[in-house]
């Protein structure tokens, strides 16, 4: 899936199973804030797991309203500082349990995400109880 | 597109020469302003940036130099058009020569964001590298008076975002030996490795480059880089063979570029054909060289790492200066460290990011980010505290400025006594002073405003002599509190600050999370033998920086009585007769 697409998804997902509706108007609007910097070259390219982090946490900020969370387990990441642009957004999203790192030190920030997995991280996004709570298990 | 090749000027072997390039002005006092980035991240808009110009005026924050308004990254649209630089579309809709009218005509100064990669660290395809001459000209057109200038995507080093393999432009390959006019020298047995970095592994030594600063994990103080030397007696001057026995990598520590010298002389500055691993060692071509009768150091190293970025920089310097010979242009560099900038920048920048950054998670509209006193890696006031508290040799207005990052006062995560503590630190270190929250949240007179607006703080910063302060004591110093890289915050500093006119600050500095009991002095006697400036005198007029209290001291001593958690006193002293 592309990170255009991947975008697209998460917003009809959030009318689907959120039972919202908006118009053309404020979905466009919301688009151009899930995507906001993101190249076309990138938009276009199969959804790395960082672009898919930076659209999953903006998707908090203006959708449902989530608060960020102490960094807890992200402060780990080796990878973590590697993106002072998406470090946040990745700690976000994996201490939530909605997009859990690969390993228990590495998100994998580069990492295409799969069709499979795509599914799965946009079902925690807006569910809270099937989040993975454990991430120390992983 | 491989690097540049590089001159003399901007050679290693150059950076401690004192030369300015390219007829950068110099004698600029820290900058002052307002940043988007810890306030707004990539959300920063038109309208948020138009109203923190209104609230700057409203204030009256530029009265007291907060002159400069910049737009950090996320601003432009992610592409070029027809190879140029456009504003994002959506979040700076009327364009950036309309936002630099609007920052000129409230009598402020306008300020943008590039990166000497290919791209920007939010990802827009809109870096600098090849476009200096277009976007520099873009610059000029907008009325740009500050640049600040990234380092993510970086072609020639392994930098955020870079091609991991492009470690192999930054670091000599593994090497064995050398053979020179027929003998051979064991790298390991027979050379020297100089510098930090270098170590011996098996039969080779590796790592001959440039330790990556980013992180705080070493002071900032010795040579970061490593070289292998040989020392080689010729009985007369004579010109001989030269081969290197190595292995290549792409990796930290192990590369494809070498650099070769006899002495300050480089005979050879490139690739060499890479190896089938990095422990498959080959024979290179025989160079010819020129040996002096006597020693001759045969230097085998890579200082690209340094080099490459100081020539990035100087690129877009050099097409600014084509474009607008005479423009005073503030030129920000904001590489992290990576490259030891307090070695080669003052060159041709105004001031040098010292650290990866101090908050990764910044603000939004209606969210005021994460601050921390204190991480093991670089986001907290203690960590840029720490490494900037002893770079005051590389600061200077004939140099520049050490950049410990922009200030974090008004996040969350701080209390008011930690961004007290931040802004005294920030001014008595001459520190550039970029407020970085959203200026809608104070008003005159609160807290906030006491803080950011402590006029007398401001004056430290902003003094005429521009001279960094210090440290004179610390509490774990073993021996040269201004020199010991102390990364541990248990414990209390004191720091000193000539200013013009003869007088002189000291900030006494908790920087531990626990109170401090007990007295902390210092006496003027030995800051005179430290600073030319400091005399002794028959009194001193003492101003209490925050409360304002003046009182009068006749001994000499200046003493602290119990510092609270991450407290600060500071203190302008005024000799009398």
């Amino acid at each position: 899936m592309t990170t255009d697409k991947f975008a697209e998804y998460v917003l009809a997902e959030h009318e689907r199973l959120l039972s919202k509706t908006s118009t053309d108007i404020a979905r466009a609007a919301d688009r151009d804030y899930l995507v906001s910097g993101i190249s076309q070259a990138d938009l276009q390219a199969p959804v790395t797991r960082k672009f898919a982090a930076v659209i999953l946490h903006r998707a908090m900020q203006r959708l449902t309203r989530e608060e960020d969370e102490d960094w807890g387990i992200a402060k780990g990441f080796r990878d973590i500082y590697d993106c002072r642009v998406c470090a946040n957004a990745v700690a976000q999203v994996a201490v939530k349990g909605i997009l859990p790192p690969e390993t228990n030190n590495f998100f994998g920030m580069t990492d295409i995400l799969t069709d499979e997995k795509v599914s799965e991280t946009i079902i925690r996004l807006y569910n809270k109880s099937q989040r993975i709570t454990k991430l120390l298990e992983l | 597109m491989t690097p540049d090749r590089i001159n003399k000027e901007g050679r290693f072997d150059s950076f401690d020469n004192g030369e300015i390039l390219l007829n950068k002005k110099k004698n600029h006092l820290p900058p002052m302003g307002w940043n988007s980035w810890n306030a707004f991240g990539s959300n920063n808009t038109e309208a948020l940036t138009r109203a923190m110009v209104d609230k700057i005026k409203e204030l009256e924050l530029d009265k007291l130099g907060y002159k400069f308004i910049v737009l950090d990254d996320g601003c432009y649209k992610p592409e070029r058009v027809n190879g140029r630089l456009v504003s994002d579309e959506v979040k700076f809709a009327s364009g950036f020569n309309a936002m630099s009218d609007y920052v000129h005509s409230h009598g402020l100064k306008f300020g943008m964001y590039n990166d000497i990669g290919d791209r920007l660290c939010s990802g827009a395809q809109v870096g600098t590298c090849g476009y200096e001459d277009v976007d520099a000209q873009s610059y000029v057109d907008w009325k740009v008076d500050f640049m600040k200038v990234d380092n993510c995507y970086y072609l020639w080093d392994n930098a955020t975002f870079s091609n991991p393999e492009n470690a192999r432009y930054t670091f000599a390959p593994n090497i064995k030996a050398v053979k020179i006019d027929g003998k051979e020298y064991s790298a390991v047995k027979d050379g020297k490795v100089t510098g930090f970095v270098g170590k011996v592994e098996k039969d080779y030594v590796t790592f001959l480059g440039t330790f990556d600063g980013t992180g705080p994990d070493a002071s900032p103080l010795e040579v970061r880089s490593s070289e292998l030397v040989f020392e080689v007696e010729a009985e007369e001057d004579k010109t001989v063979s030269l081969a290197v026995e190595y292995a290549t990598g792409k990796k930290e520590g192990v590369g494809e570029w070498l650099e070769l010298a006899v002495g300050e002389d480089i005979f050879f500055d490139d690739f060499v054909e890479p190896t089938e691993s990095e422990e498959t060692f080959v024979w290179s071509r025989d160079f010819e060289v020129s040996l002096k009768k006597g020693v001759n150091i045969i230097r085998v190293m890579n200082h690209r790492r340094q080099e490459n970025t100081l020539n990035s920089y100087s690129r877009f310097l050099r097409e600014l200066n084509k474009l607008k010979p005479d423009h005073d242009i503030i030129y920000s560099a904001c590489e992290w460290g990576k490259t030891h900038p307090q070695n080669w920048a003052y060159k041709v920048c105004d001031s040098w990011r010292i650290l990866n950054d101090i908050t990764f998670r910044v603000g939004n509209d209606g969210d005021p980010g994460v601050g921390n006193w204190k991480d093991d890696y670089t986001p907290s006031v203690t960590s840029q505290y720490n490494k900037a508290v002893i770079m005051d040799e590389f600061a200077g207005l004939d140099k520049g400025w050490n950049d410990p990052d922009m200030l974090m006062i008004g996040m969350n995560g701080l209390n008011d006594t930690q961004y007290r503590t931040h802004m005294a630190t920030w001014c008595m270190m001459n520190s550039p002073l970029f407020l970085g929250l959203d200026l809608r949240r104070v008003k005159k007179g609160d807290a906030l405003y006491q803080i950011i607006a402590n006029k007398d703080l401001i004056d430290l910063n902003q003094d005429a002599l521009g001279v960094q302060a210090k440290r004179v004591f610390s509490s774990l110093a073993v021996e040269r509190p201004d020199k010991e890289y102390i990364r541990d915050i248990n414990r209390v500093d004191i720091l000193c600050k000539p200013l013009s006119g003869g007088d002189f600050a000291l900030c006494f500095v908790n920087v531990s999370e626990e109170d401090k009991k007990g007295e902390f002095s210092v006496d003027v006697k030995e800051l005179s033998k430290i600073f030319a400036g400091i005399k002794s005198a028959g009194s001193y007029e003492v101003k209490d920086l925050w409360t304002k209290e003046v009182t009068e001291n006749t001994t000499g001593v200046f003493t602290v009585k119990e510092l609270p958690a991450c407290a600060s006193v500071t203190l302008r002293i005024t000799p009398k007769n």
